[in-house]
């Protein structure tokens, strides 16, 4: 074992880690957000991470038939994120207006009910567009090296670890300093009180979907880039290692979600060190587990209604 | 004098318990309105209903000059009426500063995309809710408290803070539920002057539910008694106190603790 | 009851009950085609999902061998595929529906190890004959089950002749990985054996899951090792993204190699894109050019295992034809062990070769060949390696 604690593989897995946590923290902010102002937990949203995949695969399968990704290939990548954004966020929105928005007094059993059922709509619809093969993203960018002496990083893991710090850091700024955010937090923390504010409650709940969703996008578009395969069963997976994450840092805790990402991401990494690597999924799986047992609440704090 | 709030017939029922029933209420501009009644009278209810929070069941109400009946909360709110409630109800994880931005809401006009595009527009608005906040919570009197969370404020200040949150909402009609709720002899003072202050500087209507009798006698230009969701007795402070219809509501049914007060205040 | 009607029914009772079997007599009983009724070929691929271009492609080449076949003894032959998932659930239940259609004789499949080794006994249990193009995992001609054949070969000679072919370059030390599939494992750990035996040294081994797609952390893992070779015993999917991520971790300098899984334009080389150059994999030699130009006129580029599969259902078609007996009223009998004979009995040059089987169902005289992916004026492809 002992081979395994040099510093270069010490540093390799940190890369690792934090690559892999940044896009779970991305997609595990959707189910805390959703979290923070419903109480319910979007078992849909892997989902549209997967569709906000196949959104930037589209994209870039055009750019690439038509030739503007040779000429462009940085354009054609912003591009892309954009495309996945708008599918997913256009699909949140309609999830939230079609199969939680009628449920929202009903008993809490029945939005989780209503979120399983689209979450397997979503998947066969996606297996029929796709026909159920799995889709291979398109190499726009070759993917080149940093050399450190001895160790080296991707430029497509710089991309994902920068890019989702900022869109982290984006969010973070959004909630805590606009409008939108406080009444975000308003309608979080008292939905009625928000009401009585002037806020439009619904109208917010749509703008936290919408933005959860985005981000879930941006995440598909990024595990698209760098592991370049996508097929209609994609989310599933990484939507329970992000709920786990979420549930880590303490669910409808925004900062906590983004702790939870890279916390499961490295646990992860550093796991398969001193365990055989099958055993991948069940760190994550165990944490969770531990984690309810033994801190219920999450490493930050549960968010807890005021009227809970 | 024009009237700002009109209840015709208004009435609510939860299943077969009627919560309200057709009552009639008017409301002048720049008129401090006294709502009182013992226990489970239904002015809780009554604010519910003016607000949105519960659709009514019949009757108009008439805000201005357009029925708001069947408008959501937050539409009411932009109308012009804004609350308290009855137990405080601030967004507690948010500063004293934030809580009265929120009740800006309404009156700002960025959306989302200016917050994103962070705008000259968005950020001249953004300036000025600022400055309007600092102005409200000195006129509040928490000048320094801005940067408190709303939940580690003493109970006083966070009374008044739920008044500085309304007042943001730039109210024509102010809806004040047990204002003075747990607060002593001095803090109770205090408020009433304010609420006074209010009335004259801001020049709006004040809907206000108290069960210190003191404070509603003392301040209100004219008081309405509820029973049982009904109506029954209209009038300034000193025709309410000597009606017998009120003293027995009272006297009748709440023992004559109440009784007393509700006579002597 | 007299005498004589004692021996009338008697009589009556040989003739109703032994009658047939006078004429038709076959130990595990027969399938009877009515007249003017096709003859269903039952197949059992990979149609959606992770693997599906492999399935598919193996679906192509036992559809092109029916509709070159044509007919048997005038009746219509049609392709019944059902979808296996590459795995034994799926695989059992299309078992225990095609061996109950009695208009099913046979079936080409199923595709994966996993799949054909607990459908083999359902087929065994209702003597149904299965000819698989593409499960190569050794065990499934080691257990006795009559009706199991393959036109692939058995991945005992796949995993000595890669571990022959590592150990000859010199790649004396080696990681080894597989997907924890019947197939994978345990073609990776006779791989590992092999390479033992020739003197090499296995330095790690481990399972991945499949369906992930985060091999970096165990790479990271295996690097401080400085392995000459990884070995990866699976199918291209996974295959594609350890050769990718060994690139992104720093294995820059170790070879990658792995089995037929792997040799596949579509998911391998067009999926890994540059990454994939260099990187070895195990297959037969290159089938009949001449069927490939007629199979790619029809269906696009070949991906594995299509030869494989128009000569399994061809073998099948042809057996039938042997064994079938056409009654005067048009109807087909085919005794099911008769059925069986001729398969067993095949010498037959398909497009794949010779083509004869040893008495547990394998292939005799199959050779695997090993295939370096090269760019070679932009156009990158499988090259056959002299070896």
């Amino acid at each position: 074992m002992s081979y395994l604690l040099n510093p270069q593989v010490i540093i390799d897995q940190i890369i690792n880690g934090l690559t892999i946590g940044g896009i779970y923290a991305l997609i595990a902010l959707g189910y805390t957000l959703v979290y923070g102002i419903l109480f319910m937990i979007n078992f849909a949203h892997g989902e549209i991470f997967m569709f906000g995949s196949f959104g930037g695969f589209a994209a870039l399968t055009y750019f690439v038939n038509s030739g503007f990704s040779d000429t462009h290939p940085g354009l054609s990548i912003v591009a892309a994120f954009l495309a996945a954004m708008v599918v997913s966020a256009i699909l949140g929105a309609l999830l939230e207006r079609i199969a939680y928005r009628p449920l929202r007094n009903a008993p809490r059993l029945a939005p989780l009910i209503s979120a399983i059922g689209a979450s397997i709509f979503l998947q066969n619809v996606m297996m029929l567009i796709i026909k159920a093969r799995m889709q291979v993203y398109p190499d726009i960018i070759q993917e080149e090296f940093l050399e450190f002496g001895w160790f080296s990083i991707s430029y497509f893991q710089l991309f994902i670890i920068s890019g989702s710090v900022l869109l982290m850091v984006g969010l973070y700024l959004f909630i805590q300093k606009t409008k939108t955010g406080k009444a975000m937090r308003a309608v979080a923390e008292d939905r009625d009180a928000a009401s009585l504010m002037g806020i439009d409650v619904n109208r917010i709940i749509l703008i936290t979907f919408v933005i959860g969703s985005a981000l879930a996008a941006a995440a598909g578009v990024m595990v698209g880039i760098y592991y370049t395969q996508i097929d209609h069963m994609m989310g599933f997976i990484p939507g329970i290692k992000a709920f786990t994450a979420a549930v880590l840092g303490g669910i409808g805790n925004v900062p906590g979600a983004m702790l939870g990402g890279y916390f499961l991401g490295l646990a992860e990494a550093f796991g398969v060190l001193f365990m055989p690597a099958e055993y991948k999924d069940v760190i994550a799986f165990g944490l969770l587990v531990l984690v309810l047992i033994f801190r219920p609440s999450g490493i930050l704090g549960e968010v807890v209604s005021e009227r809970a | 004098m024009t009237i700002l709030l009109q209840t015709k017939g208004l009435s609510k029922r939860f299943g077969g318990l009627t919560a309200l029933n057709n009552i009639d209420l008017a409301l002048e501009s720049c008129v401090i309105l006294g709502l009182i009644g013992p226990n489970g009278a239904g002015k809780t209810t009554l604010f519910n209903c003016l607000t949105g929070v519960y659709p009514i069941d019949g009757g108009d109400i008439i805000f201005g000059n357009r029925s708001i009946r069947g408008l959501k909360s937050h539409v009411t709110t932009s109308l012009g009426i804004a609350r308290t409630f009855q137990n405080i109800r601030l967004f507690g994880n948010m500063t004293a500063l934030e809580n009265i931005l929120v009740g800006q809401h309404c009156r700002m006009k960025a959306g989302v995309w200016g917050a994103i595009a962070m705008n000259r527009s968005t950020l001249k608005e953004e300036k000025k809710a600022f400055g309007k906040a600092d102005e409200l919570l000195n006129f509040v009197g928490l000048n320094d408290q801005g940067d408190t969370l709303a939940k580690n404020l003493p109970y006083g200040d966070q009374r008044r803070l739920e008044i500085a949150r309304a007042l943001a909402v730039k109210p024509r009609l102010l809806l004040l539920d047990e204002p003075t709720a747990g607060m002593n002899p001095r803090e109770t003072a205090e408020l009433t002057g304010f609420i006074e202050q209010i009335r004259t500087e801001l020049e709006l209507s004040i809907l206000l539910i108290e069960h210190d009798m003191r404070v509603v006698m003392g301040i209100s230009d004219r008081v309405t008694v509820l029973d049982y969701g009904v109506k029954i007795a209209e009038g300034s402070p000193e025709e309410v106190r000597k009606n017998p219809k009120v003293i027995e509501a009272y006297l009748g049914r709440l023992g004559t603790m109440m009784g007393k007060r509700a006579v002597t205040a | 009851m007299t005498k004589k009607t004692q021996i009338i029914v008697l009589l009556a009772f040989f003739c109703l009950v032994l009658g047939p079997f006078s004429v038709h007599a076959d130990e595990w009983g027969t399938i009877t085609i009515p007249a003017g009724k096709p003859i269903k070929i039952g197949m059992g691929t990979m149609l959606t999902g992770d693997y599906a271009s492999l399935g598919i492609d193996i679906k192509h080449g036992a559809e092109m061998a029916v509709l070159d076949h044509g007919s048997i003894l005038g009746h219509s032959l049609v392709l019944q595929a059902e979808d296996d998932g590459c795995s034994g659930p799926p695989s059992v239940a299309i078992a225990e529906k095609l061996c109950n259609d009695p208009s099913v004789v046979g079936l080409v499949g199923y595709m994966c190890s996993g799949g054909s080794k607990p459908a083999s006994d359902i087929h065994d249990k209702y003597k149904v004959v299965m000819v698989s193009p593409s499960s190569t995992a050794l065990e499934l001609t080691a257990r006795g089950i009559p009706i199991f054949f393959r036109t692939c070969w058995n991945d005992r000679i796949q995993a000595e002749r890669a571990a022959a072919f590592a150990i000859k370059r010199g790649w004396t030390s080696v990681v080894v990985l597989h997907d924890k599939s019947d197939y994978g494992q345990s073609l990776a750990e006779d791989f590992g054996k092999n390479i033992e035996k020739r003197g090499g040294k296995v330095l790690a081994s481990e399972g991945l899951t499949r369906g992930d797609k985060d091999f970096s952390p165990v790479l990271t893992k295996i690097k401080p090792l400085r392995p000459k070779l990884i070995y990866f015993g699976g199918m291209a999917a996974e295959g594609v993204l350890v050769a990718r991520q060994m690139k992104r971790v720093g294995l820059r300098k170790t070879h990658f190699m792995s089995d037929d899984g792997c040799y596949t334009e579509k998911d391998f080389i067009q999926a890994g894109g540059k990454a994939s150059n260099g990187c070895y994999v195990t297959y037969a030699k290159e089938p009949d050019p001449v069927w490939v130009k007629r199979f790619e006129a029809k269906y696009g580029p070949r991906q594995t295992f299509s030869p494989q599969a128009y000569d399994a259902a061809t073998i099948l078609m042809r057996a039938v034809e042997k064994a079938a007996k056409k009654q005067p009223d048009g109807s087909l009998i085919i005794g099911k062990k008769a059925l069986r004979d001729a398969i067993a009995a095949t010498a037959y040059d398909g497009i794949t070769g010779r083509i004869a089987f040893d008495a547990h169902g394998d292939r005799t005289g199959s050779v695997v060949k090993i295939y370096k992916v090269v760019d070679e004026n932009g156009k990158r492809f499988f090259k056959q390696l002299e070896f």
